[in-house]
């Protein structure tokens, strides 16, 4: 079901740009970021972090913080950027 | 899928579902003549009004195995043919007002007619026609669906 929700997601926030607004509004970015910490440890080594899937919720987060400031911001203010980078 | 027996909808649904899945095999065999095939299956049914047919299955609420079946095939529509044909298969969805009612359906999730499995479908027929529509991902947006599947999401983490 995750793999669903992520491409329906996906796909209707590169269509339009105002749906990236409202995944900020519906707290989606904590869980999104949370999932990728624990995704850097963890890959490959359980199904729920399977290499294809953690870049499936890679490209959700790049394509909900396109052009998006506010979701940029908030991302700045709110994690480590090292953590990702990592 | 107009057959008043459920057992033969829910054959209909599953045979036209295969025959609209290529499979490798059947790829390398048969190339660009498979998909002339399958470019040709899917005009007949849009063409033929197996839209229509299509959605008063998905809508019924008395058999869950058919209303999976019906959308899988509803999936396979959007997921081939040509760029004209898939114009096509979205015009007609719009027409039927598809995407509103599997929306409304991905809301009341989970229930006794929308289980998980149903939800899977319902998803993958709202990614794929979102990712062919301006239109429908605005309609998505608007109507607070996109939200409600986000929900989904942070639940799934």
């Amino acid at each position: 079901m995750m793999d669903k929700l992520v491409e329906a997601i996906t796909n209707v926030v590169i269509e339009y740009q105002p749906a990236k607004a409202s995944m900020l509004q519906v707290g989606l970015f904590t869980p999104v970021l949370v999932y990728i910490a624990r995704a850097t440890d963890q890959i490959d080594r359980a199904p729920q972090y399977a290499e294809e899937r953690v870049i499936q919720v890679l490209n959700l987060l790049s394509q909900l913080i396109d052009g998006e400031k506010p979701s940029q911001d908030w991302i700045l203010n709110n994690v480590k950027i090292d953590q990702i980078c990592l | 899928m107009k057959n008043a027996d459920e057992g033969v909808i829910l054959n209909a649904c599953t045979a036209i579902e295969v025959l609209m899945t290529p499979s490798s095999t059947s790829k390398k065999h048969s190339g660009k003549s498979g998909d002339i095939i399958l470019e040709n299956l899917i005009d007949l049914m849009v063409r033929h009004g197996g839209l229509a047919s299509l959605s008063s299955q998905i809508r019924q609420e008395g058999n869950s195995d058919i209303k999976k079946a019906a959308l899988k095939v509803l999936s396979r529509l959007l997921s081939h043919g040509s760029q004209n044909l898939k114009e096509l298969v979205v015009d007609e969805i719009k027409r039927l007002k598809l995407v509103s009612f599997c929306a409304s359906q991905v809301e009341r999730f989970p229930d006794e007619v929308v289980d998980e499995e149903v939800l899977i479908c319902l998803l993958e027929v709202l990614a794929l026609a979102s990712a062919k529509s301006k239109t429908l991902t605005k309609y998505l947006t608007d109507e607070g669906t996109i939200n409600k599947i986000a929900v989904q999401l942070t639940i799934v983490f």
